[in-house]
């Protein structure tokens, strides 16, 4: 491929970043006016992170394996495939609810390196690097779940990895909440 | 050689753009938010002003207005470099530890990329137009990707970007981007395979198009006068961040593995 050819594909791209910047600029400007530590409170004290997580006992008795057993003895073959529709479409649904709490722990570790004074570039590239790749088998176990893989089991250990945070991002919040308050006092007085 | 009625009302509807946008920005005080970007602002419309005269005192094909276009490029380039330079610092630094990271980031996005355009300048040294283009072509690729840089880690890290900086932001970055797309046209092809300045023209134009729509872009940044300067963020103590982060990268980590786990199963 020839300089100019790899220049013009270059500008091409970057066109199109340009555009996507654009995009990602306007609508979250619109979806929250506030970036600063009031926005970061609100975000941690919003439903008390996780959210999704805790339904997971209803989900795993909506996909338990006896659940699918009694149906199989007892149910006709057209409610037996709406059943397997259904139970699909719940665990689908759960792995979105589980992206949500994936996305705010994200957003809570981004809130807090950017009101940091010091952040870790070790620590931050690591964090982007992580959020690919899940982005990445996200996408895979939504492709295995639509093929009707069961995930049960696995979908608990996931549940446990993203509540175990709690405690930490209650303190977190704590902080915030504390430096919202001296801002806003700060604020009065000037 | 007499210019059309065209060029004339082109130039013209530019050059009030320009000096609307200066009005704009010196009444409703940008120069107090962004210094340089103003005096890169002011530049541009004397460069506009002074061009129309050089060209008619010395020709538009006379090798004066040559040299007149290409050191007035040239200024005005430096000039908006600086102001790239304060639209990063402005937006980045009350954000002490992002501003920090980023700062070595943009660096050295820069330094790879003028460095790049150096050595890539220094091989068309047969043909001044080629050239310059090419140097040109260099700086607006390195001005792009670090205006995008700059956009995505504000993005990236939600920071809070007033509403004239974004617009000065993303008008900047249109044009160099429009910029560099066009100038790989004019050396990479037409030039080089042509040999054909007749092309100068359509280059032109589209140069005086985009800068005239990012012109647009900064009029509306500054068309009402600029709210007071947001209070800077209060930052969290150090131990939060020393605390938290490795935690969450810790669950983001095994989250992913458990990913790569079930698609295992």
């Amino acid at each position: 491929m020839s300089t100019p050819t790899i220049y013009v594909g270059l500008g091409v791209v970057l066109l199109m970043l340009f555009l996507l910047v654009l995009v990602l600029l306007l609508t979250r400007e619109r979806a929250d006016s506030r970036r600063a530590p009031e926005a970061a409170a609100a975000l941690l004290s919003k439903g008390a992170f996780p959210i999704h997580c805790r339904h997971f006992p209803q989900v795993r008795q909506a996909l338990s394996a006896a659940d699918q057993q009694y149906l199989e003895q007892r149910a006709s073959a057209s409610i037996r495939r709406k059943a397997r529709r259904e139970r699909r479409k719940v665990a689908q649904q759960f792995v979105a609810g589980i992206k949500e709490d994936f996305l705010r722990l994200d957003r809570v570790g981004r809130t807090v390196a950017s009101l940091s004074p010091g952040v870790s570039r070790k620590l931050e590239f690591e964090r982007l690097r992580l959020m690919l790749r899940f982005w990445m088998l996200y996408g895979l176990v939504r492709m295995q779940l639509a093929m009707g893989v069961s995930v049960v089991t696995e979908l608990a250990r996931l549940t446990e990895l993203v509540g175990g945070l709690a405690a930490q991002t209650e303190r977190a919040m704590a902080a915030l909440e504390e430096a919202s308050a001296r801002r806003l006092q700060s604020g009065i007085r000037a | 050689m007499p210019l059309s009625l065209s060029t004339y009302l082109f130039w013209g509807a530019g050059t009030a753009l320009e000096l609307l946008l200066c009005a704009l920005a010196l009444r409703n005080g940008l120069f107090r938010r962004l210094r340089f970007f103003t005096l890169y602002v002011l530049l541009v419309a004397i460069y506009e002003v002074s061009w129309f005269g050089a060209i008619h005192a010395l020709g538009y094909k006379s090798k004066g207005a040559f040299y007149f276009f290409w050191l007035a490029q040239a200024i005005l380039l430096s000039a908006r470099a600086a102001a790239i330079a304060e639209l990063c610092q402005h937006i980045l630094r009350p954000y002490r530890g992002v501003w920090a990271l980023a700062k070595s980031i943009l660096l050295g996005i820069a330094l790879i990329l003028l460095g790049y355009a150096t050595i890539a300048t220094l091989g068309r040294t047969s043909w001044i137009t080629a050239f310059i283009l090419t140097a040109g072509r260099g700086l607006e690729l390195a001005a792009a990707v670090i205006l995008l840089t700059l956009l995505f880690i504000s993005a990236y890290y939600r920071i809070r970007l007033e509403p004239v900086v974004r617009l000065v932001a993303l008008g900047l970055c249109f044009f160099s981007t429009v910029q560099m797309l066009n100038n790989s046209f004019l050396v990479g092809w037409l030039v080089q395979y042509f040999r054909l300045m007749r092309f100068f023209p359509l280059w032109d134009g589209i140069r005086t198009l985009s800068f005239n729509v990012a012109v647009v872009i900064w009029c509306l940044a500054v068309w009402r006068p600029l709210s007071a300067m947001a209070p800077e963020a209060t930052l969290l103590p150090q131990q939060i961040y020393d605390e938290l982060a490795p935690q969450v990268n810790y669950r983001l980590r095994m989250l992913n593995q458990r990913l790569l786990e079930m698609l295992k199963v």
